[in-house]
């Protein structure tokens, strides 16, 4: 029973894993909470219910619902943030702007498709299987490893490409960066569309999880949470906090009760913030005067 | 006046006293809330629980609401105040859901997600008026005032303020109490308006009006932000948009980023309307038609 | 405290941002109604200096002692409200803001009002903001602005853009003011005028004051005593004379005659 809460909560973790590093990327290099995270996330969820109602091919779904997601973030930082971007606005209200697109994303989306919840199609061969007496699924346990995959290549990405070495140094200094030469505008749209990838592959796995739904994006909130809880700034931090996020809220859930899931949650974030703001992994920046 | 339009001119009252407060906060210091329908929670249920249980009257009851506001704010001003304006925004917005989510839980003494019924009456359009006065009063006076000016001053650069010897910290506590306040209050006249409550009148998307009342009128601008509420909350009725939520919410949405992409400042900047204000334009335009001869 | 007293003392004082040291080892005293210089090449540590004083960062260790009293690690604004003033390298006023209010908002702590009297504006609260009115028309006129009082402060040129912070640090009626490069960007009748400006305000408001500038001439002309940094070390001390005929000095920095 407690294996299959600890496989359950890391493959919630998994997911709030792709989120969080997202998140964080963004993070790091900008220096700002993007709110609109989300909608990436929820487009990922409802392309791969709208794809696998028309085929059934599981494959086919995951990669339409990376590039969507990709696509919408991308388009959000080119529309929303690249104009305050550019004049070098005061981080808060890039903040401001995330949370109005993510309101009229969210209610566009009831808009078009109704607020009504959208099933996955049952896909033949996730019965689950038996490990060590436990009962556990197996679509658990495919998520898990796509998400271990896919961090992987992530940290990979960024320790060994050059566009890893630039994303790294952008996010210790943006302006120095782009005096040595690197185009930085290319470079945050590429990592919002990074991080909306990572977000809509997270998306289409919640889909399937639990259904396509408009306010499915809500879930980067426990994206947040991971970050803060890691540590916000650093990558492997986000990881870390999300999968002691996920195990910890399964357990909870299971073991208290379900409702007391959330209050835990964010009850564990203001928690952080008070005693440890730094995180498990985070940095601690002084400001120059 | 016809009661429909006056019920809807008091439920434009009574948000006006949440978002004069979220103005302070937001508009004249510079903090940025994404939970603040939360205090308006904690004070509607406060009052209604107080009201209900210990059976005291309207007036006390919205003393309640303060009061309960003000002591939760107190502890979230402590804990997330001295860390960066980021961690402030996703506290408040964490607040606003955990509030939320522990009011839906205490279910015996809230009726949790059934909601809550039969609150006591007491909130008229006459005592919401009077309050508005008042507290508008107080706010014109707050912001002429030293205390007023150290708060615009830390909004507008934080360290300068530091060095000029403003304890920043209390000051932020401070206008972050005023908006605790005023919301709790708002919530409770609201409780004993609405002669019912429920967790969801005080959701994410009710933070988020609150929000873009304050930045469509105008961040540092008191004019602004009545104008701004008393239009955001008329309109919907005059345009007979009210019955489908998303179009409205989808269309704040789009408000909101417009506004801070093309006029961060809002409809009204930093004015305000005052007596120089009207007069002057009038005398501008008369001198200009004589030069013109 | 009289003439030779110690106002302002800094006692091996050093400064570590992860592995770089930015300030090492600073001994330096400052005596009541002096005019200290202390100049250095770019990223000699001698802004890190202003903020270890004003408690922007505490400093990795060391102490600061003003007038008696230990003020190490203390916050920036009570430094502030004990007398200790600075202005900033990168201008740092409150841009949209008129010239008289960011000179009005640093009078506040003479005005003891609560918020209550403040809210009531009671009979008290509208005398003392008179007064901080008075005290604020005083500063602006020291340094020459008060008919540009209504201006936006950040439409100003920039040389009065160094006046206003000037105003606005003395108008927190400071018994020490830290100047950062108060002439940079200016030609030499603006250093000139700037000269007779910080005296004048040095006498009229009884002043101690360390200044950190690229300008010879003016730190030549204005300083009791001048103490050179680089690497973050003290490498020499004395008066304008001593200074400009130290070898050491020569060596690491002067000829930055402007």
């Amino acid at each position: 029973m407690l294996v299959q809460q600890i496989i359950t909560g890391l493959s919630v973790g998994g997911i709030y894993a792709l989120m969080a590093v997202g998140y964080s990327l963004i993070y790091s290099l900008l220096n700002f909470t993007n709110f609109a995270h989300g909608l990436a996330v929820t487009a990922g969820a409802y392309i791969g219910f709208f794809v696998l109602s028309r085929m059934s091919n599981l494959f086919i779904a995951l990669i339409m619902g990376i590039i969507v997601g990709g696509l919408v973030s991308s388009l959000i930082e080119t529309i929303a943030y690249r104009p305050m971007l550019n004049k070098n606005a005061k981080r808060i209200y890039l903040i401001i702007a995330g949370a109005g697109v993510s309101t009229a994303g969210e209610n566009l989306i009831i808009i078009l498709f109704t607020g009504r919840f959208k099933a996955y199609p049952n896909v033949s061969g996730l019965e689950p299987i038996k490990i060590l007496g436990a009962t556990i699924g197996k679509v658990d346990i495919i998520m898990l490893i796509a998400c271990i995959i896919t961090l992987i290549l992530v940290e990979v990405l960024l320790q060994k490409t050059k566009i890893g070495l630039a994303i790294r140094g952008a996010a210790f200094d943006l302006d120095v960066t782009s005096i040595m030469g690197v185009n930085v505008k290319q470079l945050i749209l590429f990592v919002f569309m990074l991080a909306g990838s990572l977000a809509g592959l997270s998306g289409y796995f919640l889909g399937m999880k639990y259904t396509a739904y408009p306010m499915l994006g809500q879930m980067t909130n426990k994206a947040f949470i991971s970050a803060v809880l890691g540590g916000l700034g650093s990558i492997q931090g986000a990881v870390v906090g999300s999968f002691l996020l996920g195990i910890s809220e399964t357990l909870i859930s299971a073991y208290i009760s379900s409702s007391m899931r959330d209050i835990f949650s964010f009850s564990i974030l203001i928690v952080v913030l008070i005693f440890r703001p730094n995180g498990i992994m985070g940095k601690n920046v002084e400001d120059k005067a | 006046m016809n009661s429909y339009w006056l019920g809807v001119s008091t439920l434009a009252g009574i948000y006006l006293i949440a978002t004069l407060g979220i103005s302070i906060l937001t508009g004249f210091t510079g903090l940025f809330s994404l939970g603040h329908a939360g205090f308006m929670c904690i004070g509607a249920y406060a009052s209604a629980v107080a009201t209900k249980m210990l059976g005291v009257p309207f007036y006390i009851g919205l003393i309640f609401s303060i009061i309960a506001s003000v002591i939760v704010g107190y502890f979230v001003g402590y804990a997330t105040l001295r860390l960066r304006g980021d961690y402030f925004v996703i506290t408040t917005f964490a607040l606003g859901e955990i509030v939320k989510l522990v009011i839906e839980n205490m279910v015996t003494i809230t009726g949790g997600a059934k909601g809550m019924p039969d609150v006591k009456p007491g909130t008229t359009f006459q005592v919401v008026l009077i309050l508005d006065i008042i507290v508008i009063l107080l706010l014109v006076n707050f912001l002429k005032s030293k205390y007023g000016r150290n708060c615009i001053a830390i909004r507008e650069e934080e360290m300068a303020a530091k060095i000029i010897g403003i304890d920043v910290m209390k000051y932020k506590m401070t206008a972050l109490l005023i908006s605790c306040a005023l919301c709790g209050l708002a919530g409770g006249l609201l409780a004993h308006y609405m002669h019912y409550l429920h967790p969801n009148m005080f959701n994410m998307a009710k933070s988020n009006e609150l929000i873009v009342m304050v930045i469509l009128g105008g961040q540092g601008s008191l004019t602004g932000t009545t104008v701004a509420t008393i239009a955001l909350v008329f309109l919907p009725e005059l345009l007979r948009i009210g019955a489908a939520q998303e179009w409205r919410m989808f269309a704040y949405g789009v408000l909101v980023v417009l506004i801070i992409v093309l006029k961060p400042s809002g409809l009204f900047g930093n004015r305000e309307l005052n007596l120089k204000g009207i007069v002057s334009p009038f005398k501008k335009l008369s001198s200009k038609t004589q030069g013109g001869k | 405290m009289t003439i030779n007293d110690s106002m302002l003392s800094l006692n091996e004082l050093k400064k570590n941002f992860g592995g770089v040291t930015a300030v090492n080892n600073i001994d330096i005293d400052v005596k009541n109604g002096e005019i200290f210089g202390i100049i250095g090449p770019n990223g000699a540590g001698k802004t890190t200096i202003f903020n270890l004083i004003t408690g922007i960062y505490p400093p990795s260790e060391g102490k600061i002692i003003f007038s008696d009293e230990d003020i190490t690690s203390i916050p920036t604004h009570i430094i502030s409200q004990k007398g200790i003033s600075r202005t900033f390298q990168n201008i740092r006023l409150f841009e949209n803001l008129t010239v008289y209010n960011n000179i009005l908002i640093a009078c506040h702590h003479q005005a003891k009002y609560s918020i209550l009297s403040g809210a009531l504006r009671t009979k008290s609260c509208k005398m003392q903001e008179l007064e901080l009115a008075a005290e604020a028309e005083k500063a602006l006129r020291s340094v020459g602005l008060f008919d540009k009082k209504d201006f936006i402060a950040g439409k100003l040129p920039y040389g009065e853009q160094r006046k206003i912070e000037l105003a606005r640090a003395i108008a927190t009626k400071p018994k020490v003011l830290l100047l950062d490069e108060p002439a940079a960007g200016m030609n030499e009748n603006e250093s000139k005028e700037l000269i007779e400006l910080i005296r004048q305000i040095k006498d009229e408001y009884n002043l101690t004051i360390i200044i950190i500038d690229h300008h010879m001439d003016v730190i030549m002309s204005l300083c009791d005593k001048i103490a050179v940094l680089n690497f973050g070390q003290k490498i020499a001390m004395g008066t304008p004379m001593e200074i400009q005929n130290n070898e050491a000095v020569v060596e690491a920095y002067l000829g930055v005659d402007e």
